[in-house]
Parts: C-alpha cells; sequence; structure tokens
C-alpha cells in the first residue's frame, strides 16, 4: 500500500506540473502580426451560427486591424458553456449575456468584469442609452456591461380572433367580466361553425404561461403596495386574485383547455395557428406573425381561410389607469474581461467597434447605396438582396454580414421605441406585414408601466424569487383548475411571506427607497 | 426452445408473445411516428391531433434537411468522429485489458486506479480544464481521446481475456511469437464477438456525443450532428425567466416536419450497424457463459 501511495502522489504531482507549464505558455498571448486580438464569446440567434473566419470576421479584421476571434453558441445552450469557461478562468475579452441575471451580478461582483464608467460617454450611440437601461446594467453604480437595444413595449402581446368576435355578435373585452364571457362564448358556441365542439377560449400553458394579464394591475411586475406602503410582487396582489378567479370561472365553464396545466405554450401555437384558440399571445417583431411554431396566419388562413386577428388592448384598471407593463428596454449585454484593466487601447478599441455596430439605419434608408448598411450586412447580392425595395438577408447572411457577429439589431437607442413601425416594413410575408400593423396600432396608443424593480439588483431576490415564483406559480394553477379554493387567497399569501418573500419585498424596497426610483407611467403620445 | 401441446402452456406462450408484442409496438410507434409526419405537409401536420397517414406524402422535409449544408457537414463530422473513435477506443481499451489480465508488475495498482475512476469522476470543469491544458481544444480529437477508455468496458474486457486459455498464449510462446503477435495474431482474432459488442457500446456513445462537443469545440463546422440537430428539433428559445417567457426572443426551429425527418436521418446510420453486429453481439453476450 505505502508503494501504491508514492507512485500515485507522484503521479498527482508529474500532472500538476504539467498543466502548470502549459498555463505559462499561454499567458503571452496577445498580438499577432503587430495586430490586436480580440477574442469575443456571445451566444447567437443566427442560424447557422456564425463561424470564425468567415467572411464578415475578415471583414472586420480589416476595417478595424484587428485579429478578431469570435465564438459563437445557439442561446439556448449558451449558459451552459458560459458557466464552465467562467469557472475554469478561460475568460475572452468580451462576453456576452441575455440579461443582468444572477450570474451576471454574482460575476460583477466577484471581479470579472471591468468597469466601464469612464469609456462610455465617449461614443455617440451609448450617450443615447437611458437612465433606466444604464440602472439595470450598473452594481453599485458601476456600469458593467453595454446593453443592447429591444423595444421595451415589445414583447409577448394578447391577440383574438376577431372574426370569431363578429361571427358571435360579441365586443371586444374591456375587463375580466366581458372576458369571461367572450372566452366562455369563444368555446360553447362554435365560433369556427364546423359542428364540433372543439374550440379553445383563452389559450394557456403549463406555468400559466402567457400570463393573461391584460394590465399591470393583473400582472406579475411590481404594482401594488401593501398596507406598509412597500411594492409586493404581482403574485400576491389583488389584481392577481381578480384574475386567478375570473381564469377559474373559464375553467369551470370550459372555455380553456382541460389539458391547459401540462401543455406546453409551443403547443397551444399548433392550436392556435389550427384555428381551434380564440385568444393567444404573440409579439411584433420582423417576420413575426408568420413563422412557423409560433403564430402564423398563413397557416391559421389555411385551416381557417376568414381568420382575422385583433390586438387587445390594456383594460382600465381600478386606480384610473390602463397600459401594459413596459420591458426592460435592452436585451443582451457585452462585458469586458477585467484582465483588460491595463489595457485602455484594447477596451477603447472594442468599445469603438461596439458603437459603430450599434447604429440603427431605418427602414427607408437601407439601400445597396448606404456604405454603412451595406457593409454591415455583408454586401450586396452577399448577405443581402433588395427585392421591391425591401431588404431580405440571403442564406449566407451570417457568412457575410459582420452584423450577424454582433446582434439581431431591433433597432437603436437612438431611434426608441418608434423602431417598431420599421417591423411591418422590414417583413417579407404580407401576413407579418399584416400582424405588425395590427400590434403596432395598437401598442402605439398604450400607456406603459415601468417597474423600479428592474433597475436595482437585490442578491435576495436573485436566490429567492426564481423558487417564489415556481410555488406562487404552482398554487395559482392549483386554484385555476379548483383543486384550491380561492377562499384560500390570504392562507396563500402568507404561506408567500413565508417561504422568503417578506424578506425579498423588505429587500427590494429599501433597495429603492435607498436609490430614489418609483414606479412610473410612461404616456402614449 | 422446448415444445409443449398443453393448453396451459400454448395459453401462457400466447399471452407472452402478445404482451410482449405490444411492448415492442409502443417502442416502434415514436419511430413510426416521425416517419409519418416527415413526409406530411406542415398544414396537415398542425390541423391533426395525431397524424398517423398522411393525405398528401410530400418530400418538402427531406428536400428542406438534405439541401442544409450544416446538416450534412455535421454528419460527415459525426460518423468520422464515430469511425476513428471507435477504432481508437477499442484498440486502447483491448490493449490495456490485455496486459492487465496478465500477471504484470503493479498490475493490481493500475486495476485500482481503473476502478477508482469508474467510481469518481473529475466532474466538468476540472475534466474541461485538461482538455483545455492539452491543448485538444477545438480539435475533433477532444470527443475522442478524453472518453477514449471506458473503465466499465476495460474491466469487463479483462475478464473475457482472463477467460481465454492460458495454453494459447503458451504455445504461442514456445514457437517464438513476442507479446505484440500474441496480442494480434492470436488473442484478437479470438475476440471478435467482443469486439463487436464494445465497439458497438463504443459506437454508439461516440454518435451521440453532444455536450462535449458543445463545450470543447468552438468552430460550428466541426459541430457533431447532435448539436445541429438540436437545432433543428428544438426551440432556440431565452434562457431569460422574465424577457424569455413574455418578452423576449426566440428563434423558432423549421416546422416539426423538418425535425422529425432530421431525426430520422441522423438515427438511420447508426441503426443500421445493429445487424451487420448482431451476430456477433449475440455470441459475444452468450461467451463464457457456459464453462465445458
Amino acid at each position: 500500500m505505502k508503494r501504491f501511495m508514492s507512485i500515485a502522489l507522484s503521479s498527482v504531482l508529474l500532472a500538476g506540473s504539467l498543466a502548470a507549464c502549459s498555463n505559462n505558455e499561454k499567458t503571452s498571448s496577445g498580438n499577432k502580426d503587430g495586430k490586436m486580438s480580440i477574442t469575443w464569446f456571445d451566444g447567437s440567434w443566427e442560424n447557422p451560427v456564425p463561424e470564425p473566419g468567415n467572411e464578415a470576421v475578415k471583414k472586420l479584421d480589416e476595417k478595424f486591424n484587428i485579429d478578431f476571434k469570435p465564438q459563437y453558441i445557439p442561446f439556448d445552450l449558451y449558459n451552459d458553456k458560459l458557466t464552465v469557461k467562467m469557472a475554469s478562468g478561460d475568460i475572452p475579452d468580451v462576453i456576452g449575456t441575455e440579461g443582468a441575471d444572477t450570474n451576471y451580478v454574482k460575476w460583477a461582483k466577484q471581479g470579472a468584469f471591468l468597469p466601464l464608467n469612464d469609456f462610455v460617454d465617449k461614443y455617440e450611440n451609448f450617450k443615447a442609452i437611458p437612465q433606466s437601461v444604464w440602472d439595470a446594467v450598473s452594481i453599485d453604480g458601476k456600469i458593467y456591461g453595454i446593453p443592447l437595444f429591444f423595444p421595451a413595449s415589445g414583447g409577448k402581446k394578447p391577440v383574438i380572433r376577431q372574426d370569431w368576435l363578429d361571427k358571435l355578435g360579441l365586443k371586444m373585452p374591456t375587463n375580466y367580466d366581458e372576458l369571461e364571457k367572450v372566452a366562455i362564448a369563444f368555446a360553447t358556441k362554435d365560433p369556427d361553425g364546423n359542428g364540433k365542439n372543439d374550440t379553445v377560449g383563452l389559450g394557456l400553458a403549463k406555468g400559466i404561461v402567457y400570463d393573461p394579464a391584460y394590465g399591470a394591475y393583473w400582472g406579475n411586475s411590481w404594482y401594488h403596495k401593501n398596507k406598509d406602503g412597500q411594492l409586493i410582487p404581482g403574485q400576491i396582489s389583488e389584481g392577481s386574485k381578480e384574475k386567478i378567479t375570473a381564469l377559474n370561472d373559464i375553467y369551470k365553464a370550459g372555455g380553456i383547455d382541460k389539458d391547459w396545466a401540462v401543455k406546453e405554450y409551443n403547443e397551444v401555437f399548433k392550436d392556435f395557428n389550427a384555428g381551434k384558440v380564440g385568444i393567444w399571445y404573440e409579439q411584433p417583431g420582423t417576420e413575426k406573425g408568420a413563422q412557423p411554431n409560433n403564430l402564423d396566419l398563413a397557416t391559421l388562413r389555411k385551416n381557417a381561410p376568414e381568420a382575422k386577428i385583433a390586438a387587445i388592448p390594456a383594460f382600465q384598471q381600478p386606480d384610473g389607469e390602463s397600459g401594459y407593463v413596459f420591458g426592460s428596454g435592452y436585451y443582451r449585454i457585452w462585458m469586458l474581461s477585467a484582465k483588460l484593466k491595463n489595457d485602455t487601447k484594447k477596451v477603447e478599441k472594442i468599445l469603438e467597434m461596439m458603437d459603430y455596430m450599434a447604429k440603427y439605419v431605418p427602414a427607408a434608408e437601407q439601400k445597396a447605396d448606404n456604405e454603412y448598411f451595406d457593409w454591415t450586412m455583408g454586401g450586396e447580392g452577399k448577405g443581402y438582396n433588395i427585392v421591391d425595395g425591401q431588404t431580405e438577408k440571403t442564406d449566407d447572411y451570417s457568412k457575410y454580414a459582420p452584423l450577424a457577429l454582433f446582434n439581431e439589431k431591433l433597432g437603436g437607442f437612438a431611434v426608441g421605441e418608434k423602431v417598431m413601425e420599421d417591423y411591418e416594413k422590414q417583413s417579407k410575408s404580407p401576413e407579418a406585414k399584416e400582424f405588425n400593423k395590427i400590434m403596432y396600432g395598437m401598442l402605439s396608443k398604450s400607456n406603459f408601466y415601468i417597474s423600479p424593480v428592474g433597475r436595482i439588483h437585490s442578491d435576495v431576490y436573485n436566490n429567492k424569487m426564481a423558487e417564489l415564483t415556481e410555488y406562487a406559480s404552482n398554487e395559482l394553477t392549483k386554484m385555476i383548475v379548483g383543486q384550491r379554493p380561492i377562499s384560500d387567497w390570504d392562507k396563500y399569501v402568507n404561506e408567500f411571506l413565508d417561504k422568503g418573500g417578506k424578506e425579498v419585498i423588505d429587500d427590494v424596497n429599501s433597495l429603492i427607497e435607498e436609490s430614489k426610483i418609483e414606479g412610473e407611467w410612461k404616456k402614449a403620445e | 426452445m422446448l415444445k409443449s401441446n398443453k393448453l396451459s402452456d400454448k395459453v401462457f406462450d400466447y399471452t407472452n408473445i402478445i404482451l410482449l408484442g405490444l411492448i415492442a409496438l409502443t417502442m416502434l410507434f415514436p419511430f413510426y411516428y416521425m416517419f409519418a409526419v416527415s413526409f406530411a405537409t406542415y398544414e396537415e401536420f398542425v390541423k391533426t391531433d395525431l397524424l398517423l397517414f398522411p393525405k398528401t406524402w410530400v418530400l418538402d422535409a427531406y428536400e428542406y434537411i438534405l439541401g442544409s449544408k450544416e446538416f450534412i457537414r455535421s454528419l460527415g463530422v459525426t460518423i468520422y468522429v464515430t469511425v476513428v473513435g471507435t477504432l481508437v477506443s477499442l484498440l486502447l481499451t483491448a490493449m490495456m485489458a490485455y496486459a492487465l489480465s496478465r500477471n504484470i508488475l503493479g498490475q493490481k495498482i493500475y486495476v485500482f486506479m481503473v476502478l477508482f475512476t469508474f467510481v469518481f469522476g473529475a466532474g466538468m470543469i476540472p475534466t474541461y480544464m485538461v482538455v483545455q491544458g492539452t491543448g485538444l481544444m477545438d480539435s475533433l480529437w477532444a470527443l475522442i481521446i478524453p472518453g477514449a477508455i471506458s473503465s466499465f468496458n476495460l474491466i469487463v474486457m479483462r475478464e473475457f481475456f482472463i477467460g481465454l486459455p492460458i495454453d494459447l498464449t503458451e504455445a504461442a510462446i514456445i514457437d517464438g511469437a513476442n507479446d505484440l503477435q500474441i496480442f494480434s495474431k492470436i488473442i484478437l482474432p479470438l475476440s471478435k464477438p467482443a469486439l463487436a459488442a464494445f465497439g458497438l457500446f463504443y459506437a454508439v456513445g461516440i454518435w451521440n456525443s453532444y455536450f462535449t462537443a458543445l463545450l470543447y469545440l468552438s468552430d460550428p463546422a466541426k459541430w457533431t450532428v447532435q448539436v445541429v440537430l438540436r437545432q433543428l428539433v428544438i426551440l432556440n428559445k431565452s434562457n431569460l425567466l422574465d424577457v424569455g417567457m413574455q418578452a423576449g426572443m426566440d428563434n423558432p426551429p423549421p416546422a416539426e416536419t423538418v425535425g422529425m425527418a432530421a431525426i430520422l436521418i441522423a438515427t438511420i446510420p447508426i441503426l443500421i450497424v445493429y445487424p451487420f453486429l448482431q451476430k456477433h453481439f449475440a455470441k459475444g453476450v452468450m461467451l463464457g457463459s457456459v464453462k465445458e
């Protein structure tokens, strides 16, 4: 045994020294041919995923005189690899993430990212970023990442089968009572006229997705206050109670799919496209409204030729307001490695690149003779074509277009929410144009509530809220299907508070008070 | 099988056949379903609750898949890695198993070291660091070398070699053969059934490698078919709870019909290996079970 131990130990030592050797060799990575090398690791929505060393990378190398070494992973798998990379200390110069989540805060606090406060005001496109978005990516006043634009009024919004409303002589619902009536009529009065009882009034999927909240008052964002004047999560609010009561009524009357509690939301998209669902959700966006596996008007019309949809405006709230919840206003963040602390030149080069790629070209100016547009899109005939005055990405877009290595260009902070007008123009299919027009028509007239919770970073919230949300979603599901009586509401609220909800509320409120921000309404222009 | 004419035996037999047949059907059904859906139109798939026999048969899904350069390329990568990986794994496993089946110096220690990794693994991050430190990152060898020898397969193969009569080896030594010759000319030919069985285990394992490919390979051109398949079948959706569910980005995959066709195409190559190895495989399982 003694001999065994000595062999085992010496082999461990040997392995250790080998590892040390190879580590030393690697630290000297840097400038190749006098060019600055920039490593970049991010998720991607492009399909196919851009490959390192493709045409687009070469264009960037040339333009910025760098040796660009990017690496992309499809976003749904990205976090798995990122976690391993960060844990093993293999940190690239630029790291992407989808949002300021628990890991972002954790890694920032551990010092993995470079604070960018001294740099950001030098760049044109970053100057347009609103304070609420800077707040979201800052921790203790330090900016740890560059946020990318996402329209805050976008996101999944409810749509209804207008042709069903017309056929049954019903009006667009404006409160939960009317919603109940409409949903039940959709399910029981054979709106598709096929003589079969095969329709569902209100689409709903596992985990109460998408939340049938027709305004901030009924949603899960922090809108309500408790009797101590503290903001509370929507799940335990009076609005939520009203919503769950209505859902329970609709469920009892057969207006919601009996299997909804175990149904994945993509199944509901399928049912909607088959013409079997009356109320469901989709978000505005280029080509949205005409994509298989999402809401797809083209497929819907093949199954129900007379189908017409409308967006449901937010309901009037008891406090006199009305409007949906404003999103965070950004999607995706780029962080810089803290290792670049003494390499100001490189930091500036990276930010210059990010700033350059962040500029938005409005749909009306998207032409081949616009040099910037042509270059970012990979050149006419290679990365894109202009068909009937409109930009169409080619199948090889992600090979040629430098933009594919950066973002989806959903707009820019300088243009703001108005970018949603362009979604109609940019969409190829007539169904997507129609859908975006309907959605923008509703959203441009809607008010929006800006929640203060997205602008602070509470560790207690990050640690506990996921579990609490799941607990609430389970209990509320039980209430909708009648397994738990709604008369249990106060008991449920207390359980929520006891499970850590109280601590989350205390911490969030003290942070909100400290940073002197409040929930506010953004009125329609 | 022994034949018997008793009624009770017949009833027992038929019940067995029907029951096992039903169980087999439940396993075959998903394949049939994928087959049926892959030939259907998307409109029909959406409209029908359970599509068993498409009214119109179309090849759109297959055209899409076979026209996808990424998919075909990844299939090629997977076939390459599987063939090379299986050969490397078999060779290394057989060599080590054979050596450990003989009385060599420190045999027990080596066997213990193998057994140790059988029980305790290093985990993902240390393994990642080893792969990185040894320069395998972004090389297809990263899919082959770290898992080249499965300790379980090694132990079983070693038992198999121990079971071979020592007389054969001794006779070969008298004829003047060296260790390498004994291994390659006598032991390996005698072990074909075992090699076929373990080859199949390794091949299926490598064919299905997915997370290692994602973790160690940064160039999408080197991704295996499973990674690409996932993109075709599963909704690439946001990880963010609030953004993803209510307001975020998602990248819907092509229609389900395409997904089903992709699964079938990615499964068939490894599936057709089975019948060829089947006879060896059955023999391999039987081998050594009866002492003469």
